[in-house]
């Protein structure tokens, strides 16, 4: 996923308390990934599933880096 | 005027150079309803739309949120020495129908290290405030049970927080170490509390004897705070469960008269950590060997001894 395509999708998200708490509800990665694609394509972009199951796996790295969250 | 920032909470302060940064997560209305803080954190951040939402803002922004929405009143704060029915205490005041409960909240921890003039009075409560916010319409009141370090900071909360009552737990010192000794806590890594201005004054000591060094001090800090500030209350483990419906209930000004009492009492009936066992106040004493005998001997059991004198003599005055 291009960074123009996750700044749109980021605007629209962080700017739609719905879609917030529609999208939050989705803990299925499949269901999660399916959603963002068809958000996506109604912004006019293409995406493929694993392009963004890519950004979350990277995200969920940098996330785990910069705290501590293995450790319960 | 539209929240951007209505169900996220702060994650992660970052301190980059001089930059303060906020890492803010989506909680939506869910509640912290975990043991501690982090078991929630950590439930949320996994959640896919986390890894790709989250969101960063200058640590301003905060203050501003702060000033704008101040979240609930905080009505209590828990500082205790660990391994002594804090974590029972807090699922207890979770389970109220109004409540909401930080426990451990690691930002804050977080925030207490920072330097002045970051982590100023105003920032505490900012951050609180975020964190404190009403999750259902009925919730009233906040919460907080801090770590057992924080009770080194315990000055500067009550001064951010003047007029919230404030107690401390505690617990045979016996018992506590003999805790520490089967599962470590991170108060027993040796050195693990300098970054909170608590360094041995004879270098190095292993780890259980730097644990009981740690919850000596701990012990001592809170006979001087009951020493400084009025509005603090003594609660031995031994006192427990039944002095969450009386003492402690009184002095958070948490009323009981409609409340489910039964459905309270459930949560107290197990180990708040580990669902399933029985929470019994009054088990038979841990079998203490002699090193825990002698750890307890050289920095517990005098400062313990004096808590249990003033909180003897404060209940005989009541």
């Amino acid at each position: 996923m291009t960074d123009d395509i996750f700044l749109r999708l980021r605007r629209l998200v962080h700017g739609d308390k719905a879609l917030q708490s529609q999208l939050f509800a989705l803990d299925d990665i499949d269901a999660f990934i399916e959603a963002i694609r068809a958000l996506a394509s109604q912004i006019g972009y293409e995406t493929n599933a694993a392009d963004i199951r890519q950004t979350l796996y990277h995200n969920r790295q940098i996330w785990l880096h910069k705290t501590d969250l293995t450790d319960g | 005027m539209d929240d951007r920032l209505a169900g996220w909470i702060p994650m992660l302060l970052s301190l980059s150079g001089t930059q303060p940064t906020v890492d803010w997560i989506y909680i939506g209305q869910n509640r912290f309803v975990e043991p501690f803080c982090h078991d929630t954190l950590k439930k949320l951040a996994s959640k896919p739309f986390n890894r790709l939402f989250r969101q960063q803002s200058e640590l301003d922004l905060l203050l501003e949120r702060g000033q704008t929405y101040p979240g609930l009143p905080l009505k209590g704060i828990v500082f205790h020495m660990s391994r002594c029915g804090s974590t029972l205490l807090a699922q207890w005041l979770a389970a109220l129908s109004d409540s909401v409960v930080l426990a451990e909240p690691e930002p804050l921890d977080t925030l207490l290290q920072w330097p002045q003039p970051y982590s100023r009075g105003e920032t505490l409560r900012a951050l609180l405030a975020a964190l404190g916010q009403p999750r259902r319409t009925g919730d009233r009141s906040l919460f907080l049970k801090t770590d057992c370090w924080h009770l080194l900071y315990l000055d500067r909360l009550l001064a951010a927080f003047p007029d919230t009552p404030w107690l401390f737990l505690y617990r045979n010192p016996l018992e506590v170490l003999a805790s520490h000794q089967r599962i470590p806590g991170w108060q027993c890594v040796p050195e693990s509390m300098a970054v909170h201005g608590l360094s041995t004054p004879k270098g190095f000591l292993p780890p259980l004897a730097y644990g009981a060094w740690v919850l000596g001090n701990l012990l001592e800090s809170a006979k001087q705070a009951m020493a400084r500030h009025s509005n603090g209350l003594l609660i031995n483990y031994a006192e427990l469960p039944a002095a969450l419906e009386n003492r402690i209930a009184n002095h958070f000004g948490i009323d009981l008269s409609h409340r489910r009492l039964e459905e309270l009492r459930a949560v107290t009936k197990y180990h708040a950590k580990r669902p399933g066992i029985r929470f019994e106040a009054e088990e038979k004493p841990a079998t203490a060997d002699s090193l825990i005998l002698e750890l307890s001997n050289r920095w517990l059991a005098k400062p313990y001894a004096e808590l249990e004198q003033m909180r003897l003599d404060a209940l005989q005055l009541s």
